[in-house]
């Protein structure tokens, strides 16, 4: 099939100006400052289905006008501090067809009226910063950028801000922190950022996937969009398959296409030609779902897979064969939260070292079976208490590895059990 | 007038303005909700995550907006996770639950949590006997850690932020109110917060270390023993100590202090001021002091100090007892009650001063209060006085300072000022120095400029 997101793997250089206007770039952004009314933008994304595909899920057109209208200026931040492991599709985005995200960007401050948007790019991804830079200028030669676009009297900025390496920076009020030049830490919500966002105004934060949908949508109509995925999920998804499978990579598929799909025609199927044990659908955020044929049969949209008691999330599909034991898989998630833990909150500050220890000492061979029961209840415990999603998500693996896989973990802790 | 709204806290109906806070709405209400990161004084941040109760709101019809109802009540629609009582804020109708089962396991939680980090080290804490934490541990916490000892954590204990403070690192618990104490009420952003996740602890930012002149708060709001004083620390335990409500005169302000004295074998057995402390007065100084009220005290163990009455007699200086002196002071006013005239420093407390002057009318007599400080004349006329509420400052409001930097020579209102920023004051300034007060304020008022220009610097 053709892409939509990935179109630079069916299109030589469309990273450049001159082939991205050739293939229709920049139209949908014209059509929209010059024909359309901002609301309309809007309604046209909301009519689309399209959600966000930072993890959330959240409806984009609906989260745009939920912006505050009396209250001055707007911006748009797009979120492209891609963080969570197992994910890695904004980048290949940002690297293969940045113009059709910038136009996302750009679409979208024209629908909520903002006139600078800014992208916060994960500190790693400086050469990525520096690459955007040169599009937004060579975007801003073209007159795609700037003041009195087309002719009308909307202008609009667009800057690219490099975060320290904070996987705490790609929760939206922590980025907005630190895009302030603050500690990156989460605020308390609500307010949301529609209401209340950068410097206190009202802000819109997308992820890079979602804008990069919106140019297209607009040129081609929401029924268009629509007529891809499945009802509950509209249009396609980046897979980013990592795990023991023979070919990892980024997928752009419908949503709608099976475990068994992705896993066996597009990944190759499973190292040795083992068997599929788990799957992280969300990365390390995620729940571990116990994998049977009814699983691998179960298409990946956002409501099917939270009928495995999972969430798409960012739809990071680690896979996981029966090589692997989930006692490591948590030890492996849990030290990345307790290192990636804000601090502000004390539930998860507290949490996270307690659980750390915990699953370091089952693993290590030291622990017992009340080490497991303890480590379940630690987790369960800090669910529904934590002040942003990490300290929540920290605890995802942790409790479905216990209930789902207890022979794994007593095997962890039998010598002393 | 603000409006009202009612809600439930624990079956109980209370009514609150608008836009308080639960955990304000349940104290109005006699309901203590444990707290850690919450103070009255500063802005919410929800970070403790001790203040968990389960909070409902009435039900809305999404078609209508109207309120649903169930046998004639309206239907309570409850949040399914536990919520912050000092980040939420009141609503028509909400019903709050600060003790049911699940709130109590939420804290009982967070308790457990916050104590696998402490050190448990009470019996040699300077905050033992009057530490949140310990208090709230007994009240909500579990009684037997399921935290291996052996793994706790183990940071420095002595770290000196600046010449008047000492943290502790392994007491911190992380609730910021220092850091947003020196941001958001003394205005100098001198403390922050370094690393993350479990590695995060205080620092000063500044050099010289922890460079505020409003530094001793911090120790009075840190809810445990990780800020000591320098002055105080390792010098006594809180149930030693007898409290005295006694007056700052070290300022024009007159801040209401505690000073807590106790006797001691160093001092000969004599009754010694171990510590100082602010005593709240909304009016005043709020629960403020600054560090030149704090600690400088210690004038009164000066051996020269004069602390028994001398009555002169054939011109000498002879030790007398009270009552031999008042007895002695009273004849000599009755007889002499035409030319009696007191003469009186402007460092006495304003209810001293009173007093002395009532005595002097009683008499027939003429008090002369000297009052260099705090303005004199002009100050009397239109200044700061007695019957002057410096908490009720706000918005709108604008504050003329008259030849003072208020910095240097009254800390507290400078402090008062700084918190009115927001919203902002219009602040005058008759001052013929650069001070401190300079950067919110441009206007140099015309009257201060005429009376300079005829060789009068101060007014």
């Amino acid at each position: 099939m053709t892409h939509i997101l990935l179109r630079h793997r069916d299109i030589p250089d469309i990273n450049t100006l001159n082939v991205y206007k050739k293939n229709g770039g920049f139209a949908a952004f014209k059509k929209a400052v010059t024909k359309m009314k901002p609301a309309e933008v809007t309604e046209v994304v909301k009519n689309s289905g399209l959600r966000g595909r930072g993890g959330a899920g959240f409806p984009t057109g609906m989260k745009w006008a939920f912006i505050d209208k009396n209250n001055w200026p707007h911006y748009v931040v797009a979120n492209a501090d891609e963080s969570e492991p197992g994910t890695f599709k904004d980048r290949e985005i940002m690297e293969g067809n940045p113009f059709q995200f910038l136009e996302g960007v750009a679409i979208a401050s024209y629908a909520i009226g903002a006139n600078a948007a800014y992208v916060y790019l994960r500190g790693e991804f400086w050469e990525l910063a520096a690459f955007l830079d040169e599009k937004i200028a060579e975007m801003e030669e073209a007159g795609y950028l700037g003041e009195d676009l087309f002719g009308t009297d909307y202008s609009l900025k667009i800057y690219t801000h490099l975060g320290a390496g904070a996987y705490i920076c790609g929760e939206e009020t922590a980025l907005l922190e630190s895009l302030e030049g603050k500690r990156g830490q989460p605020r308390v919500r609500p307010p949301f950022p529609p209401s209340y966002g950068l410097y206190g105004k009202p802000t819109i934060v997308n992820n890079v996937e979602t804008l990069t949908n919106v140019p297209l949508i607009l040129a081609n109509g929401a029924d268009w969009y629509k007529s891809m995925g499945t009802v509950d999920s509209a249009g396609v998804k980046i897979f980013s398959l990592s795990g023991r499978v023979r070919k990892p990579g980024n997928y752009e598929l419908p949503f709608g296409t099976t475990f068994r799909q992705l896993i066996y025609e597009y990944g190759m199927g499973i190292q040795e030609g083992r068997p599929v044990k788990a799957i992280m659908p969300a990365g390390a955020s995620s729940s571990l779902i116990a994998v049977d044929d009814k699983v691998l049969d179960t298409p990946m949209d956002y409501a099917a897979v939270r009928t495995l008691g999972a969430d798409l999330g960012s739809a990071s599909v680690i896979v996981l064969d029966d090589t692997v034991s989930m006692d490591w898989v948590v030890n492996k998630t849990i030290h990345f939260f307790k290192h990636e833990s804000c601090g502000k909150c004390t539930t998860c500050r507290e949490g996270n070292y307690w659980m750390r220890n915990l699953t370091e000492r089952i693993h290590s061979g030291k622990g017992t079976g009340a080490d497991v029961d303890l480590l379940l209840n630690v987790a369960k415990q800090m669910q529904g208490k934590c002040l942003c999603a990490l300290g929540e998500f920290s605890t995802m693996a942790v409790v479905t590895g216990i209930e789902r896989f207890p022979q794994d973990f007593k095997q962890a802790v039998r010598s002393n059990s | 007038m603000t409006k009202q709204v009612s809600l439930t806290i624990n079956g109980k109906q209370i009514t609150v303005p608008d836009g308080t806070l639960v955990v304000d709405a349940a104290k109005m209400a006699g309901i203590d909700i444990p707290v850690f990161c919450h103070h009255p004084k500063l802005e919410p941040v929800g970070m403790c995550r001790m203040c968990l109760v389960e909070i409902g709101r009435p039900m809305l019809d999404r078609n209508t907006g109207q309120v649903v109802m169930e046998n004639g009540q309206p239907k309570i629609q409850f949040m399914p996770k536990l919520e912050t009582a000092c980040t939420n804020r009141v609503s028509e109708g909400m019903v709050v639950m600060t003790v049911s089962d699940n709130a109590k396991e939420g804290q009982r939680g967070t308790v457990e949590l916050l104590l696998t980090s402490h050190p448990l080290d009470c019996p040699i804490c300077d905050k033992g006997g009057e530490c949140p934490l310990q208090n709230l541990t007994m009240q909500f916490g579990p009684g037997k850690s399921r935290f291996l000892y052996d793994e706790k954590l183990h940071l420095e204990k002595q770290v000196p932020l600046g010449e008047l403070i000492w943290l502790d690192r392994e007491r911190c618990i992380q609730c910021a109110r220092c850091i947003r104490f020196q941001d958001e009420i003394a205005g100098e952003a001198v403390l922050g917060f370094d690393e993350r996740g479990r590695n995060t602890q205080i620092i000063s930012l500044s050099d010289p270390g922890f460079d505020s002149v409003f530094s001793g708060n911090t120790t009075d709001i840190c809810p445990v023993g990780a800020l000591t004083t320098a002055d105080f620390r390792f010098g006594a335990r809180p149930w030693e100590l007898k409290a005295q409500a006694s007056i700052c005169t070290q300022c024009p302000v007159g801040c209401n202090t505690t000073l807590n004295t106790r006797r001691e074998a160093k001092a000969g057995g004599e009754i010694v001021v171990k510590r100082v402390m602010p005593r709240q007065n909304e009016e005043v100084n709020e629960i403020w002091l600054c560090d030149k009220g704090r600690f400088a005290y210690h004038y009164t163990e000066n051996k020269k100090r004069l602390t028994r009455p001398l009555v002169r007699k054939d011109d000498k200086l002879a030790r007398a007892s009270w009552d031999a002196a008042a007895k002695f002071a009273a004849e000599k006013f009755s007889a002499n009650k035409k030319d009696f005239v007191v003469l009186a420093s402007g460092r006495l407390a304003n209810e001293d001063l009173f007093n002395l002057k009532s005595l002097a009318d009683t008499v027939g007599g003429r008090a002369i209060l000297y009052s260099d400080m705090g303005g004199g004349g002009l100050t009397r006329l239109a200044g700061v006085g007695a019957g002057t509420n410096i908490g009720a400052m706000g918005a709108g409001d604008a504050i003329l300072v008259v030849a003072s930097d208020l910095y240097e020579e009254a800390p507290i209102w400078w402090c008062a000022r700084q918190t009115s920023r927001r919203p902002r004051r219009d602040v005058d300034r008759c001052q013929p120095a650069p001070d401190q007060t300079g950067p919110l304020c441009e206007v140099r008022h015309p009257l201060c400029l005429r009376r300079r220009s005829k060789n009068h610097p101060r007014l």
